[in-house]
């Protein structure tokens, strides 16, 4: 992988259905052109701070990580707790996207400094036109952190 | 009882020796006024016999009038007097006694009145030798009446009795013959010195030869009884022996010895009499003691039967008495107890000594917690009950003090203790039991919201892409079938979230705040909005109270309600909806009615039932939980709800919050609150 453009959306989900429905939508609507998928927590934190398998990767923070709660081994909290507690990666724009309508996994997701907060809509139609929304303003209204905002500081 | 004499006896002597000391100086008064009038019968008090003399008289005067004054224990000018009368008397008598003893003539016989000489009259106008002797008897024995000797003796009663003895015989010669000539005294002279003799010798009763006269005991008894009767017998056997010999009844040898006879039979009777009841007093005193011995047993049976340890204690903290128990407590015997410290039979004796210490300040102590020690180390929780008590005279004599073993209550309460731990510990279990199951169920919900929601989401979106990508391919049939699996995956999404809601609600904790319940009702119609697009609905929203309750919650209960309210008036060209506030039963309730398709009210009771449905999916959509909801809501507030309807007329939901809350909503029913809509 030695692309030079940044991976734009690292999309870390353990189901592939789920995985297969929300890349479809982005394919369709164009914003799917760097995805990363990783199937674990663990993997994600590899992914991001240059670690295991993905050692040989320089250090590129996404435009946007689309990060499921329940996953294996380490799950999204605490994925989003070590993402927002590293100064090089604090300035990364994090959307949990969840199954969970459990409030108390919203509260802590707002704690630990998640930037939206969606739960996954049953209805197809729905689910579609959210992720589409959401990767239209992440990726082209939102404008990128500079690489200044990533700096250990 | 324990007096030496009997008190009664004693003053009723006293009273006898000055009344005689009295009746003395009156006599020989009136005896002189006799010789200044020359009275016969003044001197002589018997015609023919002989007369008092006036120095006889007058030493009478003196000695009545010194045994008056002194009959008191007097002191000062009264005994001084009294002695002076006394000492005046023996002179008057020891100057007569002078004048017989060496034939002279001192001038005092002739010296108040002048007397005829006469036949037997020796010496005109002077008292007869046994008179002089008899004053110089009693004149001292007045003036010593309060001397005693070393051992007791009282000189005063030792005269008395030879000057009675005298006088006695004076009497005893008038009783034969009335004439008097062996002692030529007077026959009132003889009967004052009898008296003066009695006065003198029982004017101190209590001391000397007289003490035992007045004594309470058996002696006293006897000599009260055998002295007088003695002599009166003797009298009387005496005096009849004389007659019966005058008038020639019986020579002398005779009369001897049916004197002595009779004597003998008096005296045998009387002693006879006498020691019968010497002998039943003394045995009531048998039966005193016995009685006595009886309470006594009974009092001490009563103190050995507690089986509390009881003792009494003197002032200087001395055992003075133990029961039983006590020896049981201690572990040591009554006689090693008895005059040992109090406070040595305690783990703390300075606390011992502090109770009988306040016991004898305050009179009394109360529950007073010690711990008495046994012989063998053992020792036993006790409470201290004590009070003084009192002797006959209601003097203090000591402690009396009694523990209660409280080794039974304090293990009973250790006990309690014991249990009360117990319980809290399995308080504690079961709330770490209950807890765990909570969070469980956390769990269960948390994974029912992901896990359920994901697959359903599935089966939508591929289902939903292979009517789009491949809907050419698909036969019409199929593309039906595909629409009714998307179907009923919103269904069971919307059953999900529902059940998800419902869950949520039982968890969580009310935060009260007082809140207008129109303006909830108000912003739950503005947000159903949406659902009331191209209907007509007439809307009546009335005065409603403010309540402490969940705003949220209510709101919620109001948005369902509503809701509902909304969806079974459907059908109808105009709807109805009205909220407003009812007294139902004596509450203030809350309701929402509408003019809607109802229901039958046989099946009121499943209306608040989860996943209870009255009417088809395809005719009012909706999951059944909108309703356990609103229940649920109220309940938690401790209200309750409940339903009137009519099927095809409308429905009334109804609900009341709890007492407290009805309470304000009574009291603010009647403040104004915006009008109806």
């Amino acid at each position: 992988m030695t692309e030079p453009q940044a991976v734009e959306i690292l999309l870390v989900e353990d189901n592939l259905a789920d995985v297969e429905l929300t890349v479809d939508v982005l394919r369709r609507n164009n914003l799917a052109n760097h995805i990363e998928v990783v199937r674990d927590g663990e993997e994600a934190l590899d992914f991001l701070f240059c670690k295991g398998a993905f050692k040989q990767r320089s250090f590129l923070p996404p435009r946007l990580v689309l990060l499921d709660l329940k996953l294996p081994k380490l799950d999204g909290l605490e994925v989003l707790r070590q993402i927002k507690g590293d100064p090089r990666t604090k300035a990364v724009p994090v959307v949990v996207m969840t199954s969970s309508r459990e409030e108390k996994d919203m509260v802590e997701s707002y704690r630990l400094g998640v930037n939206s907060y969606i739960p996954k809509p049953v209805d197809f139609d729905q689910f579609r036109e959210t992720v589409k929304q959401l990767g239209l303003y992440w990726l082209l209204v939102n404008r990128a952190p500079p690489p200044q905002a990533f700096r250990a500081e | 009882m324990n007096e030496s004499v009997d008190r009664s006896l004693v003053s009723g002597c006293r009273s006898f020796s000055r009344a005689a000391g009295l009746i003395a100086a009156l006599t020989g008064a009136l005896v002189l006024a006799g010789w200044l009038v020359g009275s016969g019968v003044l001197k002589t008090a018997l015609p023919g016999g002989a007369p008092m003399r006036a120095n006889a008289a007058v030493c009478f005067i003196l000695c009545g009038v010194a045994l008056w004054l002194m009959g008191r224990e007097s002191r000062g000018a009264a005994r001084r007097i009294g002695q002076c009368c006394a000492v005046l008397a023996a002179l008057i008598g020891l100057a007569t006694l002078a004048e017989y003893l060496f034939g002279i003539n001192l001038g005092i016989d002739q010296l108040l009145f002048r007397e005829a000489p006469g036949p037997g009259v020796a010496h005109p106008g002077r008292m007869p030798l046994l008179a002089a002797v008899n004053f110089v008897l009693l004149g001292c024995a007045l003036l010593l009446l309060d001397a005693e000797t070393r051992r007791g003796r009282r000189p005063a009663q030792l005269l008395a009795l030879p000057a009675g003895l005298i006088a006695f015989l004076a009497a005893f010669d008038y009783a034969l013959d009335l004439e008097g000539d062996a002692t030529g005294m007077a026959l009132h002279g003889a009967a004052l010195f009898g008296l003066l003799s009695l006065g003198v010798l029982l004017a101190r009763p209590e001391k000397g030869v007289t003490a035992v006269l007045v004594s309470p005991r058996v002696g006293g008894m006897v000599a009260r009884r055998l002295l007088p009767s003695c002599v009166a017998a003797l009298v009387v056997v005496a005096w009849l022996r004389w007659m019966g010999q005058r008038v020639g009844l019986y020579g002398t040898k005779s009369g001897v010895i049916l004197m002595v006879t009779s004597a003998v039979a008096v005296i045998v009777v009387l002693i006879w009499v006498n020691a019968r009841a010497l002998d039943r007093a003394d045995k009531e005193r048998e039966r005193d003691g016995e009685a006595l011995r009886e309470a006594y047993a009974y009092n001490r049976s009563l103190i050995e039967a507690s089986f509390d340890p009881v003792v009494t204690i003197d002032a200087e903290g001395k055992i003075g008495d133990a029961n039983r128990a006590t020896e049981l407590a201690t572990g040591f015997s009554r006689q090693h107890l008895v005059g040992k410290d109090f406070c040595d039979y305690f783990t703390e004796p300075e606390r011992a000594r502090a109770v009988y210490q306040q016991v004898f300040e305050t009179g009394q102590v109360r529950d007073y917690e010690l711990l008495l020690r046994r012989r063998d180390g053992h020792t036993t929780p006790v409470l201290y009950n004590a009070a003084v008590y009192h002797d006959q005279s209601g003097q203090v004599r000591g402690v009396f003090a009694a523990a209660r073993d409280t080794t039974e209550q304090q293990r009973a309460a250790q006990e309690v203790s014991r249990l009360n731990a117990e319980l809290e510990r399995r308080v504690v279990e079961r709330t770490a039991e209950l807890e765990a199951t909570n969070k469980e169920l956390e769990a269960f919900t948390s994974s029912v919201s992901h896990d359920l929601r994901a697959p359903l989401r599935h089966i939508d979106g591929f289902s939903r892409l292979l009517l789009e990508k491949h809907s050419a391919a698909l036969p019409v049939e199929a593309r039906h079938y595909l629409e009714r699996v998307r179907e009923g995956t919103r269904r069971m999404g919307a059953l999900v979230d529902d059940l998800l809601d419902l869950a949520r609600l039982g968890r969580k904790e009310l935060s009260l705040q007082v809140t207008g319940l129109k303006t909830l009702a108000e912003q739950a119609r503005a947000e159903l909005q949406p659902e009331t697009e191209g209907r007509s609905i007439e809307w009546h929203i009335g005065a409603l109270p403010f309540v402490d309750c969940d705003p949220a919650l209510l709101k919620q209960v109001f948005m369902n309600l509503i809701s509902n309210a909304i969806k079974f008036t459907r059908p109808r060209q105009q709807a109805v909806i009205e909220i407003g506030q009812a007294v139902e039963n004596g509450r203030v309730a809350v309701y929402v009615r509408d003019n809607g398709i109802g229901f039958s009210m046989k099946y009121r009771d499943k209306l608040f039932k989860v996943f209870q449905r009255l009417h088809r999916a395809e005719d009012f959509e909706g999951t059944g939980v909108g309703l356990a909801a609103v229940q649920r809501i109220i309940h938690k507030h401790g209200g309750q709800v409940w339903a009137e309807g009519e099927l095809d007329k409308g429905a009334t939901f109804y609900f009341a919050l709890e007492a407290g809350a009805a309470d304000s909503i009574e009291n603010r029913a009647a403040a104004p609150e915006g009008g109806a809509q």
